[in-house]
């Protein structure tokens, strides 16, 4: 285990598809390794966020609420980045995220995120677009319960 | 239960308030006048022996006479060898009888002697000569010892004199003084009486006796030569004096300015926060400069006066050499005076100038002396000392406390400045008072008043028939406790601080001094306590046995949340010396057991250490080194300077290995950081080396590529020795640590261990499985191994499951008395202010005193805590005085007595809500 398969790891990224071998690297080394086994809570809805994750290793689930009112919204796998967005808002956390197996992950510190994004213009380009596609399947999402919801209506 | 004094004690000090169980008589009170004029004081204190060390020396006089007259016989001996020819013999060692020849003309042998040849009398002269040298030696021994052992006896009796003192300054006076001033007149300016002292009676009448001898000679070959000589001694005598007055003036003002700088330079040390917030570290240079030029002129001013006054001395005491060969000559040439007089005379006047020279000389350094000793005597000697009798050494437990606290016309002020308007109150006794207020100013001094610290400035305040402020602290110190938030810790273990308050009077029987030790304390009028002795008097704080003691204080840790800090503090620290090896091997058992719960609790992101195996989640270094450092010099981040360590690293073949990885992590810093902007933030949060630095980094790898190892000066090598020894692979993950490198440094380590082990004493303390390692801290010890930094989930489950262990096993006590024996650093300052706050007030409590006075003592510890330590407080002193100032009105509600300030007035006072109805709009007002 060293920052060469971290590296390999961030370029499957999609979000650092963009990024430079060099800019990984250093992504890599000024981040840390976290390990969390089967039901750890990564974090928390509500926590600060201090935080992004790349899972190296293993899934986790995002789920909203608490228990019997919890509700899994997503379930993330390998190579997929966590929790990026609220440390761009400054926000609480908006949900919770959990080790579904041993979940291995690359920890990368907001201070370093913002840092990152300051230096390399090409990353918050990728940020962008990976917003931005976000907020098109918001929107999408919207528009689809917006109809289902008026279909209901005027049942 | 009814006041116990006895009625006729009334409030002034009584005599002996302590019943005593001991049944003994008090120690003497040594005896410590000082006097304001330092021969007094030094005549007060040694006469004795400073009359023995004169006698002592002038016994020498005949010895050191005769040991200059001898070599003169010696030369005669030789030079007159005629006069042996004709007889070849002489008689020594003939004793007659005195006076005899008054009867009988030839006189009366007694002794007929002894007849010697040349040769024999040679050796005998040589062998008495050899004598009187080892015999004027010895008389030099003999005084000089003694005169040092008297001059540090009576520093040793003024110093203690000057603590003596400060332990009775008034708390007011004690506090406007700056404590580095205080303890450089103890420390430094005192200093120079020690050595004054033991030459300040012998050296003057020395030297006046050869000064006169010398005179009455001169006087006796000529009478006019010799009154010359003595005007013109006579004249020195009047004029240097009064040309070194000025330089005296000059001396006493150097002292105090030299005093002022020990207090500004500790007030550097206090106001370092302050300095750094504010930027006026260049303003507190000048400062300081200020006063170093001020010092340098006013030595300067003194130079050129002291020399001044040398010149002249030397001048006047050439004049007469030049009026004797003048005027004597004259007298010579023209008849009126024989050659062998004048010749005679000039000899005798050149022997003069030695003793006056001396004399001079040692006046000056008794002005110089009296001055400092002037000056500091007057520092220490306020009008307003406590008196002795406040102070009485008193074993035993004194009478309670007891009956109702009643305030008449109680008035308080400070600076003349108003504190409190006559006011008048009247608690019952055994009540809870709270002391509440707005924009006032009383209500902290009215806790000194109640707690004896401070007096009245009209008034009174009585527990029952006693003023605290008048009673002797062998009374009011153990029965009523005072604690504010600038409470003191001593620089000693927490475990002295809480058990401080019982020291009052030593243990009969525990003295561990001898007697020589005794004497010697008894010589300088020093304490004559035994500060080894056992102190603790556990019978003042109401408890039947030591044990019950330790008991107490236990629950009091607990009572007051102290125990978890406590537990804390020991989990972290090493254990305390003197700990019984049976805690040790109880200990090394909860390892193995620890490591047994780790395993089946599934925790595996840990490695614990073995010998011979490498710690993947610890340093290089620490992986070398493999055990704690005892000697500073082998702490982890001194290892790369400590050249042991590298010539350990060297034989072991392992430096150059070294070398190559600081070259690696060099070319690795290089890739990942290049193309940074200078001064990013990266560098200094991540990078081992600065940006700055890491171009000739760069080069030095290149150079070991090229040239190899040994190109490199001592300097270089020991930048690239040390940079990897910091470096954790899972932590770093530069791929630098495979399994050749581990097996590599697992053999340095060993060579390192045998070297390590034969050092006495021992410098580092391997880790060892089988073994308590006594350098490392408990939660090290019972770890034995790093866990893994990435996982933190895992490490809080390890830090329960070990706390689990540890009551389980019945060891949290055992570590409580390790917390309990960690210092507390200087004031405390190693610890936080919440932890200091409550030692503080586990300290008072385990007095358990009649009347226990609070002001904002818990302001560091949140609001939460505060209200529930001050409820487990009161039920503490149920049925006992309890006083406290508190800023929340809320707390105050259970209270028994609520006494309301406003500006300088006491504007409500009764139970809690008779005073919280009649001012509501008080009330609205404090939740504002």
């Amino acid at each position: 285990m060293s920052i060469k398969e971290d590296v390999l790891a961030l370029r499957e990224v999609a979000l650092f598809s963009g990024v430079d071998d060099a800019r990984l690297k250093l992504l890599a080394y000024t981040s840390q390794r976290e390990n969390f086994s089967p039901g750890d809570v990564v974090f928390e809805q509500g926590d600060s966020a201090e935080h992004a994750y790349v899972i190296l290793e293993g899934s986790a689930e995002i789920y909203i609420g608490t228990g019997d009112l919890e509700v899994v919204l997503a379930r993330l796998s390998m190579h997929e980045i966590l929790g990026e967005i609220a440390i761009l808002t400054n926000a609480p956390r908006t949900a919770s995220v959990r080790a579904c197996e041993e979940l291995l992950t690359l920890c990368i510190s907001k201070d370093v995120f913002l840092q990152m994004l300051n230096d390399f213009p090409e990353l918050s380009v990728a940020v962008l677009q990976v917003v931005a596609s976000r907020l098109e399947k918001t929107n999408s999402q919207l528009h689809h319960w917006r109809n289902v919801a008026i279909a209901a209506g005027a049942r | 239960m009814h006041n116990q004094t006895p009625e006729d004690q009334g409030t002034t000090a009584p005599p002996s308030t302590c019943d005593s169980e001991q049944d003994q008589e008090p120690p003497p009170k040594p005896e410590n006048k000082i006097d304001r004029i330092l021969f007094r004081f030094i005549w007060r204190y040694s006469k004795k022996e400073q009359l023995s060390i004169l006698a002592l020396t002038v016994l020498s006089f005949p010895v050191y006479f005769l040991s200059l007259t001898i070599p003169k016989s010696i030369v005669n001996l030789i030079a007159d060898e005629e006069e042996w020819l004709e007889s070849g013999t002489r008689t020594f060692f003939q004793i007659k009888l005195p006076f005899a020849q008054l009867f009988r003309e030839e006189g009366v042998v007694l002794f007929a002697g002894i007849d010697l040849t040349q040769l024999p009398t040679l050796f005998l002269l040589s062998l008495f000569f050899l004598l009187l040298v080892i015999l004027n030696s010895a008389f030099k021994y003999v005084v000089n010892i003694r005169k040092g052992k008297l001059g540090e006896r009576m520093l040793r009796r003024l110093r203690y004199f000057l603590a003596d003192h400060i332990l009775r300054f008034p708390r007011a006076a004690a506090q406007s003084l700056k404590p580095s001033e205080v303890a450089s007149m103890v420390k430094d300016e005192v200093e120079p009486l020690g050595g004054f002292i033991g030459d300040s009676i012998t050296t003057p009448v020395f030297y006046t006796g050869q000064l006169l001898t010398g005179v009455i000679f001169m006087l006796v070959q000529n009478i006019w030569l010799g009154l010359i000589a003595v005007a013109v001694v006579g004249y020195q005598g009047y004029l240097i004096p009064r040309l070194r007055r000025p330089v005296i003036a000059l001396g006493r003002q150097r002292q105090l300015k030299a005093r002022q700088l020990a207090g500004r330079v500790g007030e550097l040390i206090d106001g370092i926060t302050e300095i750094h917030t504010h930027d006026t570290s260049h303003y507190e240079r000048s400062e300081i400069s200020t006063r170093l030029a001020q010092i340098f002129y006013i030595r300067f001013e003194i130079f050129n006066l002291k020399f001044f006054a040398k010149f002249v001395n030397g001048l006047l005491s050439q004049l007469t050499p030049f009026v004797f060969y003048l005027l004597g000559g004259y007298l010579a040439l023209t008849g009126r005076l024989d050659i062998g007089s004048l010749v005679a005379s000039i000899t005798a006047y050149a022997a003069l100038p030695a003793p006056v020279r001396e004399l001079i000389t040692w006046d000056q350094q008794r002005n110089d002396v009296q001055v400092k000793f002037e000056q500091v005597i007057s520092q220490f000697v306020l009008d307003d000392l406590l008196d002795p009798s406040l102070q009485p050494a008193e074993p035993g437990v004194p009478p309670p406390l007891q009956g109702e606290i009643v305030a008449q016309g109680l008035r308080l002020s400070a600076d003349g400045q108003a504190l409190l308007a006559p006011c008048s109150f009247v608690i019952p006794a055994g009540k809870h008072v709270a002391l509440l207020g707005r924009d006032d100013l009383a209500r902290s001094d009215i806790a000194l008043v109640m707690a004896g610290l401070m007096e009245p400035e009209g008034g009174s305040l009585r527990i029952g028939q006693s003023a605290p402020y008048e009673l002797p602290e062998s009374w009011r110190g153990r029965r009523i406790a005072y604690v504010s938030s600038e409470s003191y810790l001593f620089s000693h273990s927490i475990e002295y601080n809480i058990l401080y308050g019982l020291r009052h009077y030593p243990e009969v029987g525990t003295e561990t001094w001898e007697k020589k030790q005794k004497r010697e304390s008894q010589h300088s009028g020093n304490s004559p306590f035994d500060s080894e002795a056992n102190w603790i008097n556990y019978e003042a704080g109401g408890f039947s046995s030591k044990d019950e003691m330790h008991l107490a204080m236990r629950q009091i840790l607990d009572d007051i949340n102290l125990a978890p800090l406590v537990y804390r503090a020991g989990l972290r620290h090493s254990l305390p010396q003197e700990m019984e090896d049976e805690t040790l091997e109880q200990l090394l058992k909860a390892r193995t057991n620890l490591h047994q719960r780790l395993e089946t609790s599934g925790i595996t992101s840990i490695d614990f250490y073995h010998p011979q195996r490498y710690a993947r989640f610890s340093s290089l270094a620490e992986n070398l080194l493999f055990g704690s450092s005892v000697d500073p010099s082998y702490a982890l981040a001194n290892l790369s300077s400590n050249s042991v360590f590298v010539e350990t690293m060297r034989e072991a073949g392992f430096s150059d290995r070294l070398i190559q990885l600081g070259c690696q992590i060099t070319r690795a810093m290089a890739e990942i950081f290049s193309g940074l902007p200078a001064d990013h933030p990266f560098f200094s949060q991540y990078s081992f080396i600065s940006q700055e630095e890491l171009p000739r980094y760069i080069k030095l790898a290149d150079q070991v590529e090229k040239s190899g190892v040994s190109s490199l000066s001592p300097s270089e090598f020991h930048d690239l020795f040390s940079l990897p020894l910091d470096y954790i692979e899972p932590q770093h993950r530069l791929g630098l640590i495979d399994e050749d490198i581990e097996k590599k440094i697992v053999a340095a380590r060993g060579v390192l261990s045998r070297k390590l082990a034969a050092m006495t004493p021992a410098v580092v303390e391997t880790f060892d499985p089988e073994c308590y390692n006594k350098a490392a801290s408990v939660q090290d010890n019972l770890l034995f191994g790093r866990s893994d930094r990435t996982n933190s989930k895992a490490e809080e489950q390890i830090n329960d499951i070990l706390t689990k262990l540890l009551d389980e096993l019945g060891l949290r006590e055992t570590v409580i008395s390790a917390g309990l024996q960690q210092p507390v650093g200087a004031g405390g300052r190693l610890l936080p202010v919440a932890m200091r706050q409550k030692i503080a007030l586990a300290r008072a409590l385990l007095r358990n005193p009649d009347h226990l006075i609070l002001d904002r003592n818990l302001s560091a510890i949140p609001a939460r805590e505060q209200q529930v330590l001050l409820e487990r407080i009161r039920s503490r002193q149920s049925n006992k005085g309890l006083f406290v100032v508190l800023d929340q009105f809320e707390y105050a509600a259970d209270f028994d007595y609520l006494l309301y300030f406003e500006g300088d007035a006491l504007s409500a006072q009764g139970p809690p809500a008779t005073v919280m109805a009649s001012c509501t709009a008080l009330m609205s007002d404090q939740d504002v």
